[in-house]
C-alpha cells in the first residue's frame, strides 16, 4: 500500500505531461521559426560609399550577371559568407588558395567538400532544395549542358574581365567547348586535360618496338598501325595482352569516353553540331566498332579483365607492367612513373615519336577529346544575391579561374606544379620554369613535357557534343551496350544500328537545337 | 490501469481516455514521419507521374507513363532479376553464417567475450568502407585473395575475381558486413533457450541436429524472421557496394535495381523515371516482406 502511494506521488500527471510537452513543442517551434526567419531575412548589407559601382547603390537583390556589369569593385563591403563546393581532390590546395583570397580581399569564405562518388546527387539536392545555398562549385564538363539548360548555373558572359580572360586562354578551342548553342559561356576551366594513349617503354623495348631509352621507335599514325603493334607485342610473348583499354566501369569515363576518343581522333564528331543529328553511319565509325570487337574477342589483344575494373584499379593494373598500351587521363602518368606504385616507373610515356615529338593520337586527325571540369556560379530562382554579394562572388570566381588581386596567376599554380599536375588553360603556367622542373622531377622526360603541353595548349579539341541535353543518356547507353560488342555478343552492324537508333530516339524525345531558340 | 474512470455519483473527470492519451503520445512521431517519410514519398510519387527532361525540368504530366516505360524496359527487368539474385545470396549467406557463428559463440570457451565483440565489428563498418576493403581483397593486381590463392599455388596467375564471380562476390562482401547483425540477434535468442531442455533432449537420446531442430530453432524463429526481413530489405536497397566496387559492371552483370534508380535520377537527371523505379522497388520489398510474414507466422497460428 505504501509502495503504491509512493508510486502515485512520484508519477507525473498527464496534465503536467501535456502541459510541459506542449510548452516544449511551442519553444522548439518558436526557436525553429526564429532560426528560419533569421536565415531567410539575412538581406545582404546595403552597399556603402566605399563601393565604386553605381549598380551598388541599390540593395535590391540582383543576379551575379546583373551585378557583374559593374566596374571594378575593389572595395566591397563584407556580407554573407560565400561558399565553394568542391569534390574531395586535394582539398589542401583549395584551402591554401582560399587563404590567399581571404587575406587579399578580407573575406572569410567556406569550402564545402562533397564526397566525390556522390557529387552529382548531393549537388542536385543542393540545387533543387529550396533554402539550400551554394555559390561557386566544381562542375564536370559532362554535366555542363544540362545544368546550364536547367538554369542551375549562370553564364559568365557579363562578368567583368570576361574578354580579358578569354584572351589569356592558351587554347581557344576550350572557349568553344564552354559555349552553349545560345552563345553563352557556362563557366571557366578548373582543369583541362585529355585521355591519350600511354605506353610502357620497357614492354615495347622487350618486344623490339622501342629504342634503348624505352621510347617507341615509330609512333602509330593510324588505329590500324596501332593494332599491328599490339599484334607484334602479343606475338613477342612479352605480355599476354598488349592493350589495357579504358573500357572500365565508370558512368562517364568508361568505354563510352574511349569510343568518343576513337571517333574524335578520326575527326568524326559523332553528331552534326548544327542539327544535332547523329553522323555515325559511315565507314570510319564502323571500323572503330569492328576494332573494339577485334581487339578484345577476335584477336585477343585487349585484356577482357578491364571490363570489371574501376578507375583506380585500372591505373594500378597498368602500373603492374603487364601491358604495353593503355589510355588514361593524362594526369595519371604520375602514378605510372611513381616507383612506389610501379616496378616500371620511368618507362611510361605518352604516345609520341621520339624523333619528332608530334604528340598526337593515332587516327587520321589525331585530335583529342576534352576532359576536365569547370568553376561555375550556381543559379536558382530562390538564389538571389545583392549586387555587393554578386560582385564578391565574381571576384572569388575569377581568383580561382584567372588571376589574384595583384594580377598574378596564382590559383592554378599549385594544381599544375603538384602531382598529378592538372592542366591549366593559361600559357603562363607552362612557361614558368618551376612547372617544367616539377614535371621532370616526376620522371616525365622532355618529350612527355612538350607533348602534354601541346595537348593542353595547342591540340584540336572539338566542341563535339555540347548543346545536346540528351547526350549523357546516349553516352550512358553506350556504356551499357558497347561491352556486349567488345565481348562478341552483338555484331558491329547491330551495334551501329543500336547507337544510331538510340540517338535518334532521344533527339526525338528531348529535342534538337530548336530547344535553344 | 491508471485511467481516471467515471464511477458512481462522483463528478465525471475531464481528461483523456487511454486511447486518446496514447494517440497524443504518438503525435510527435507522426509529425516526424509525415515530415521525413510521407511528404518526401508524396513528392516522389508526384515526380513519378511527371515527364522530366535531362536538365531536371518538368516537361509534361505523364500519368503512369514512367511506370509503363519501366515495365517495358529490358534493363529494368534484367536489373530486377539481378537484385533478386543478389538478395537471395546475401540472405542465404548471412543466415547460414549468422547461425553457425552464433552457435559457436554460444559455447563456453576462453576469450569468448572478446571474440563476440570482434565479430560484431564488421557491422559497424559502413557499406561504403566495406566496398573499399573488398576492392583491395578482390583486386586483380594486388588483391589479398589473389595473393593468398597464388601463394597456396591454387591459381597460376592473378585472376579477375569480380569478372568471374560477378554478383556473388559482391553478395559475399555484403554478407561479411551484415552477418554480425544476424549473429547478434541469434545469440540473444540462443541465450533464452533453457538449458534444461537440452539436458532432457540429451537424456532422450536426441542427436545434435535434432536438438537444434526441436529445441533451438523454435526459440530462434522470431530472430530469424527479423533477420530475414532486415537482410532482405537492406540487400534490396543496397547501393554503396555496387556503386563503389563495380558500377554495375562487368557488362551489366551487377547492375542491381538501386544502381539503375541512382543512375536514372542523379546521373541522367531523369527524376520522374527514377522516382517510378523507386516505387517499383518499394513494392518489390513490401511483397517479399509480406511473404516472409505469411510463411513464418503461419505455423504459429
Amino acid at each position: 500500500m505504501k509502495m503504491s502511494e509512493k508510486k502515485e506521488e512520484t508519477k507525473v500527471s498527464r496534465r503536467s505531461y501535456i502541459k510541459y510537452g506542449a510548452a516544449a513543442v511551442v519553444v522548439v517551434a518558436a526557436g525553429a521559426g526564429g532560426a528560419y526567419y533569421y536565415s531567410t531575412s539575412q538581406v545582404p548589407p546595403a552597399p556603402t560609399a566605399t563601393a565604386t559601382s553605381s549598380a551598388m547603390t541599390t540593395a535590391a537583390p540582383v543576379s551575379t550577371t546583373q551585378a557583374a556589369t559593374t566596374s571594378a569593385m575593389t572595395e566591397l563591403t563584407a556580407g554573407p559568407e560565400l561558399d565553394f563546393n568542391i569534390w574531395a581532390f586535394h582539398p589542401e590546395i583549395v584551402q591554401a588558395n582560399m587563404a590567399i583570397f581571404d587575406q587579399q580581399y578580407n573575406e572569410n569564405c567556406a569550402i564545402l567538400q562533397v564526397p566525390g562518388d556522390y557529387y552529382a546527387s548531393l549537388l542536385t539536392k543542393f540545387m533543387v532544395g529550396p533554402g539550400s545555398h551554394m555559390d561557386m562549385m566544381y562542375l564536370h564538363s559532362d554535366y555542363m549542358t544540362n545544368y546550364y539548360k536547367g538554369g542551375w548555373i549562370q553564364p559568365v558572359d557579363d562578368e567583368e574581365h570576361f574578354d580579358e580572360i578569354k584572351n589569356d586562354y592558351g587554347n581557344k578551342n576550350l572557349l568553344d567547348l564552354l559555349t552553349m548553342p545560345d552563345g553563352k559561356q557556362t563557366g571557366w576551366v578548373y582543369f583541362n586535360g585529355t585521355v591519350p594513349i600511354q605506353y610502357n617503354g620497357k614492354v615495347l623495348q622487350q618486344a623490339g618496338l622501342a629504342d634503348d631509352t624505352g621510347h617507341i621507335k615509330s609512333s602509330p599514325k593510324t588505329w590500324d598501325d596501332f593494332t599491328q603493334m599490339c599484334r607484334d607485342v602479343v606475338k613477342s610473348g612479352v605480355v599476354k595482352y598488349a592493350y589495357l583499354p579504358k573500357w572500365i566501369q565508370c558512368g562517364t569515363c568508361g568505354i563510352n569516353e574511349i569510343f568518343d576518343e576513337y571517333c574524335i581522333s578520326e575527326g568524326e564528331l559523332e553528331f552534326d553540331p548544327k542539327t544535332q543529328e547523329p553522323t555515325l553511319e559511315n565507314d570510319t565509325v564502323m571500323h572503330i566498332l569492328e576494332n573494339i570487337q577485334d581487339w578484345m574477342t577476335t584477336e585477343k589483344l585487349a585484356d577482357p579483365g578491364v571490363l570489371a575494373l574501376n578507375e583506380q584499379d585500372h591505373i594500378t593494373t597498368f602500373c603492374a607492367g603487364k601491358h604495353a598500351f593503355c589510355e588514361v587521363h593524362d594526369y595519371d602518368m604520375v602514378s605510372f612513373n611513381d616507383p612506389t606504385l610501379s616496378p616500371d616507373a620511368g618507362w611510361y610515356h605518352w604516345l609520341y615519336d621520339s624523333s619528332s615529338t608530334p604528340g598526337r593520337q593515332p587516327g587520321s586527325k589525331g585530335w583529342y577529346p576534352f576532359m576536365g571540369a569547370l568553376y561555375c556560379i550556381s543559379s536558382h530562382t530562390y538564389m538571389k544575391r545583392s549586387a555587393n554579394e554578386a560582385a564578391r562572388l565574381e571576384r572569388l570566381h575569377q581568383f580561382y579561374a584567372w588571376k589574384d588581386k595583384n594580377g598574378n596567376f596564382v590559383a592554378g599554380k599549385q594544381w599544375i606544379q603538384s602531382p598529378p599536375f592538372l592542366g591549366q588553360p593559361y600559357t603562363q603556367y607552362y612557361d614558368d620554369p618551376a612547372t617544367k622542373a616539377a614535371w621532370l622531377k616526376q620522371t616525365y622526360d622532355e618529350g612527355d613535357f612538350v607533348t602534354r603541353r601541346n595537348a593542353h595548349l595547342n591540340a584540336v579539341i572539338p566542341p563535339g557534343y555540347h548543346g545536346m541535353v540528351w547526350y549523357d543518356d546516349w553516352h550512358a547507353d553506350l556504356n551499357d551496350y558497347l561491352p556486349t560488342l567488345a565481348l562478341g555478343q552483338v555484331t558491329p552492324q547491330a551495334a551501329m544500328t543500336h547507337i544510331v537508333d538510340t540517338a535518334n530516339s532521344l533527339r526525338k524525345e528531348y529535342g534538337g537545337p530548336e530547344i535553344w531558340s | 490501469m491508471m485511467v481516471a474512470r467515471n464511477s458512481g455519483s462522483a463528478k465525471p473527470k475531464r481528461g483523456l481516455t487511454d486511447s486518446q492519451f496514447a494517440l497524443f503520445l504518438i503525435i510527435p512521431l507522426v509529425v516526424f514521419q509525415m515530415a521525413l517519410t510521407v511528404y518526401p514519398a508524396a513528392v516522389a510519387l508526384w515526380m513519378s507521374l511527371q515527364r522530366f527532361n535531362p536538365s531536371g525540368q518538368v516537361m509534361s504530366f505523364y500519368a503512369l507513363g514512367n511506370y509503363a516505360r519501366a515495365f517495358a524496359d529490358p534493363l529494368v527487368q534484367a536489373s530486377t532479376w539481378i537484385s533478386l539474385d543478389y538478395t537471395v545470396t546475401i540472405v542465404a549467406v548471412t543466415v547460414l553464417l549468422g547461425l553457425g557463428v552464433s552457435l559457436l559463440l554460444n559455447e563456453e570457451f576462453k576469450g569468448r567475450s572478446i571474440i563476440r565483440v570482434l565479430v560484431i565489428l564488421p557491422w559497424a563498418i559502413p557499406e561504403y568502407a566495406t566496398a573499399l576493403i573488398y576492392g583491395q581483397v578482390y583486386s586483380q593486381t594486388y588483391g589479398t585473395l589473389n595473393g593468398l590463392l597464388f601463394a597456396l599455388r591454387l591459381i597460376p596467375e592473378y585472376l579477375p575475381i569480380i569478372s568471374i564471380g560477378t554478383i556473388w562476390v559482391l553478395a559475399i562482401a555484403y554478407s561479411w558486413h551484415y552477418a554480425p547483425l544476424a549473429i547478434f540477434f541469434f545469440l540473444g535468442s540462443l541465450q533464452s533457450v533453457p538449458e534444461e531442455l537440452y539436458r532432457q533432449a540429451r537424456i532422450d537420446g536426441a542427436s545434435a541436429f535434432r536438438r537444434f531442430r526441436t529445441v533451438t530453432l523454435p526459440y530462434m524463429r522470431y530472430a530469424l524472421l527479423i533477420i530475414l526481413v532486415l537482410a532482405t530489405t537492406d540487400a534490396l536497397k543496397s547501393l554503396d557496394l555496387v556503386w563503389n566496387l563495380t558500377q554495375g559492371g562487368p557488362n551489366g552483370t551487377t547492375r542491381v535495381l538501386t544502381y539503375y534508380v541512382y543512375r536514372s535520377t542523379f546521373v541522367l537527371g531523369d527524376l520522374g523515371y527514377g522516382a517510378a523505379l523507386s516505387f517499383i522497388l518499394m513494392i518489390l520489398i513490401m511483397l517479399v516482406t509480406a511473404v516472409y510474414f505469411i510463411v513464418l507466422t503461419r505455423r504459429r497460428r
